[in-house]
């Protein structure tokens, strides 16, 4: 068995020397894997680097040989952010392009849309997701959908617990109206009621809202000690930020992963300095490990942008390191059995992953990190 | 009771922003009896030139040019009018889908081009405090611009030989080629001047919140909605509409929960159309 | 000589008369594939009235429309020595030719009724004040209403209005698609009295009627389409003198006088 650690290396040295020509065993049968990634439509901001770090991944594996002799192919499809389109794309990436494992959708909905064509087909998907829903366990598909990141109930509870370890008492929530928004926003509620310590206020707005000084207003009415946002889209909270700033809604603001974007940061301006997120990977002071993909990446001309990176990273070097486990045929039932035995296997992520028969979500609090905003960049908090 | 007042001024100060994104709307309905859904698009795109131009250049520079591109867009779907209006006479609703179709072209130009992170502009790093109430002074510039339009799109409509000329084509086109008004040219023109005022508008909303290569279909519908909530006919209708709807949005944002409060606007809406006399039955372009 | 009220230009005056104005050969009119409209002549000179009579639907309305440009057709349309006939509307409106539809459809009821004489005026280079006082001394009327959207008139008042707008920009010819619909008797002496001004100004005038009396009143001689063709044509005398028949025959109940039953008063 090569371990993550070596994969990694090997990964990056072979990044390096990309232009080499490879040696890979002609007679071997490729290993195709399919990309069922949103390159257009609201979530390419997701699916582009998805996609890049993927095929920069691949382009190293190759040029060392590719995994155990066999060459791997990625075959590329665009759900253009629509559920429809990403089940339609499952079907033709496995009918047509004859690949043994998926790596998407880029959304949550895309996936729950594809995984029970995959589940059929016996494919198994990496589902780069945080959504709930998508590893039910009572799901028809459970069996052949893996989650490549933490989920969401793990993300909030983590950043609920950073925002009052620093002593917040009275806490106030903006969320936005969506189902990401309203779900996580009622979770924390939930947790702040058990600790006996209520959430004082909750305002919300819709997600292309362009000004929220008056749900600012609004939760300055309760006097919080600190404000979480449960927002996925940069531009919103970065106007939540900037609307704090104004109305003088001066407490500690903590924000959801979503948010772990430069583009909130520039999005806050000057009222974004101060801000925390938990986020799930940091590429302004990257841990060693996340170093070492932004290093790929480099090399490869991509610059990484947020998490999609490591996620789509993680579903494609589970998916190798299953099959590296499979001496025969590499089909999609082998693979899934294999994905359900890996277990303390590391990749460009902080944390292990870990998946079993009862658990395909994998990844836990321990891939998180507490970052801060400063100076135009995300500081990891220690 | 103060909260109130501080709620009442913020709304009226994001309704600029609609009752500038109306103009543009309610001009080409006065001028062409068409709806161009593709508005919000010549903002943003407006935005994303101003925003880039201005990064590489200098803001003045950027603005001028963002501007300008948002002309050049909305000429295009004026050309298309044109062609459309040639080969079959009259379907407004042809043009509305044409627009929409727009929109959509727009928005993945301003996504391959800019990509898709935020445009936001901040020059002011101060507030100023009036009656205790922080506000930026870019609210202040967008009450100035706001108000200058209103008078030179009035004065340009109701005091001009091409305003008359305007509201002559879209009230009896027949009586305005007997007159001997280039109709089609002057609907060209219309188009052109509606990309200039939504060209500001996108301006105006990249220094004041911002906007992402998504958000045009959101500044369109923002517009529409108060182009009609007063009624379409009237340009200075539709800025007004545009501050009732962001008092009635910042109000209800303040006191109604969740996702209540975004549907009040929207209930407003309804119940102003439904309610309302409001003269939707006048022909376009009778009264201000 | 040219009195106060003259709304001909200087070029076409009494001078001129006598020779051909308007001239149309081989006109069609067409919707689409069907034709209305087959290969009508016509010739108007300075200070005559031409009627164009015809039941409803014998493609009078669409023979107008096509030399005024609304209506796609074909044919020569001549002004003076000038051919306008593959213009466009708005053109061929510049080049002398003035229009009033049916239903007095040049003017812009939404508009008040200085910005509809200011439509009429707005191709006039010289001197718009003066224009429109011409207009506004034919019409006095009108003087009253000025800031009145159109739309308000009463309908003798629009077809002043309609009348006016048209000839504010002195014109050469001016053509009128049923100007009496839909009016009450006593406008049509405004009208006619209107008719006798323009006459001796030296304006070629075509007036489409239903209202046989009211064209025998006005027109100097007539001609008559029927299924788009013209399948009679004769003088005043005989407009005069077959006035009764012809009027049975197009299904108009009035005489001469125009008095013996209002029709469609508003």
């Amino acid at each position: 068995m090569i371990s993550g650690r070596k994969l990694l290396v090997a990964a990056l040295l072979a990044t390096v020397s990309f232009a080499a020509s490879s040696a890979i065993a002609q007679n071997a049968k490729p290993l195709k894997i399919g990309l069922l990634l949103s390159l257009s439509g609201p979530a390419a901001s997701f699916g582009i680097p998805e996609r890049d770090a993927a095929e920069l991944i691949v382009a190293g594996l190759n040029s060392q040989g590719g995994v155990d002799g066999r060459k791997v192919e990625l075959a590329i499809y665009d759900d253009t952010t629509n559920p429809t389109e990403a089940a339609r794309g499952a079907t033709k990436l496995i009918r047509e392009d004859g690949v043994v494992a998926i790596v998407g959708a880029s959304t949550g909905s895309g996936t729950l849309a594809a995984a029970p064509i995959a589940a059929r087909e016996k494919i198994p998907m990496l589902a780069p997701n945080a959504t709930i829903s998508v590893t039910a366990r009572e799901s028809q598909s459970y069996p052949y959908v893996f989650r490549t990141m933490s989920n969401d109930l793990v993300n909030t509870k983590q950043l609920y617990e950073a925002a009052i370890a620093g002593g917040a008492k009275k806490v106030a929530i903006f969320y936005q109206e969506d189902a990401y928004g309203k779900d996580s926003a009622t979770y924390v509620k939930k947790l702040a009621e058990e600790r006996g310590a209520p959430i004082v206020d909750m305002a919300s707005a819709p997600l292309k809202s362009i000004e929220v000084a008056a749900q600012a207003v609004k939760l300055r009415g309760s006097s919080p000690d600190a404000v979480i946002m449960q927002v996925t889209a940069p531009a919103l909270g970065g106007a939540f930020v900037r609307a704090a700033k104004q109305v003088g809604l001066d407490v500690p603001i903590w924000g959801s992963m979503g948010l772990g974007q430069k583009s909130f940061i520039e999005s806050s301006g000057a009222a974004g300095n101060g801000v925390r997120l938990v986020v799930f990977g940091n590429w302004d002071d990257p841990s060693p490990r996340q170093a070492k993909l932004a290093d790929v990446m480099k090399a490869g001309g991509k610059s990484p942008q947020g998490f999609a990176e490591l996620i789509s990273t993680n579903g494609l070097l589970a998916i190798v390191e299953a099959a590296r486990k499979i001496k025969g045929d590499i089909t999609g039932p082998a693979l899934r059995d294999e994905l359900e035995k890996l277990c303390k296997v590391t990749t460009y992520s902080d944390g292990e992953l870990c998946y079993s028969k009862d658990d395909h979500d994998g990844w836990s609090t321990d891939a998180l990190t507490t970052v801060e905003i400063r100076d135009g960049a995300f500081k990891r908090v220690q | 009771m103060y909260e109130l007042l501080e709620f009442s001024s913020r709304g009226v100060l994001l309704g600029v922003t609609y009752g500038l994104l109306a103009f543009p709307i309610s001009l080409l309905f006065i001028a062409t009896d068409t709806v161009d859904l593709a508005v919000g698009a010549y903002a943003v795109l407006a935005g994303a030139v101003a925003m880039f131009v201005g990064g590489s250049v200098n803001p003045a520079v950027g603005i001028l040019t963002g501007i300008l591109v948002g002309v050049l867009a909305s000429a295009a779907i004026g050309s298309i009018s044109l062609m459309l209006g040639r080969r079959q006479k009259g379907d407004p609703l042809v043009l509305v889908l044409a627009s929409f179709g727009f929109a959509i072209f727009l928005e993945s130009v301003v996504l391959t081009l800019f990509g898709k992170d935020p445009f936001i502009r901040q020059p002011f790093t101060y507030f100023w405090n009036i009656g205790g109430i922080r506000i930026s002074p870019q609210a202040g510039v967008n009450v100035v611009v706001g108000l200058l339009l209103i008078a030179a799109v009035y004065v340009l409509l109701y005091r001009t030989s091409w305003g008359r000329d305007v509201r002559a084509s879209a009230n009896n086109e027949r009586a305005a080629l007997l007159a001997g008004i280039p109709v089609r040219a002057l609907r060209f023109s219309a188009f052109m001047l509606a990309g200039l005022l939504a060209g500001i508008a996108g301006v105006l909303v990249l220094y004041t919140s911002g906007m992402d290569f998504a958000s045009g279909m959101h500044l369109t519908l923002a517009g529409f909605g108060a182009a009609i909530v007063f009624g379409l006919h009237g340009p200075l209708r539709g800025f007004f509409g545009g501050l009732a709807i962001g008092v009635v949005e910042t109000i209800s944002a303040g006191y109604a929960n969740g996702g209540l409060a975004s549907l009040v606007p929207l209930l407003f809406i309804f119940l102003v159309l439904t309610l309302g006399r409001g003269g939707r039955q006048g022909p376009a372009g009778v009264r201000a | 000589m040219t009195g106060v009220l003259s709304i001909v230009s200087n070029n076409s005056s009494a001078a001129s008369r006598g020779q051909s104005i308007l001239t149309c050969r081989n006109i069609t009119a067409r919707y689409g594939r069907i034709g209305v409209c087959h290969g009508v002549d016509l010739a108007v000179s300075a200070g005559e009235v031409v009627a164009v009579l015809g039941p409803n639907g014998a493609g009078k309305s669409s023979f107008l429309g096509s030399i005024a440009g609304l209506v796609q057709g074909d044919g020569e349309v001549i002004v003076g020595d000038r051919a306008i006939g593959q213009m466009p509307a708005f053109l061929r409106a510049k080049h002398g030719l003035a229009f009033v539809p049916e239903i007095r459809g040049n003017i812009c009821p939404a508009l008040s009724v200085q910005e509809n004489l200011g439509l009429g005026l707005r191709m006039i280079d010289d001197d718009r004040d003066a224009a429109l006082q011409r207009i506004l001394e034919l019409f006095p009327i009108l003087k009253e209403r000025l800031d009145a959207p159109a739309g308000m008139l009463s309908g003798g008042e629009q077809q002043m209005l309609a009348v006016g707008m048209a000839v504010a920009r002195r014109p050469r010819v001016l053509i009128l698609d049923e100007p009496t619909q839909g009016l009450a008797p006593a406008v049509y002496d405004i009208l006619r009295a209107t008719f006798a001004k323009f006459r001796e100004d030296g304006l070629a005038i075509v007036v489409a009627e239903q209202n046989v009396p009211f064209a025998a009143s006005v027109a100097d001689r007539f001609i008559m389409l029927s299924d788009g063709q013209v399948v009679l044509s004769g003088g005043h005398d005989q407009l005069q003198k077959y006035d009764t028949i012809l009027a049975a025959f197009l299904g108009s109940e009035e005489s001469v006088s125009g008095t013996t039953r209002p029709s469609n008063v508003q």
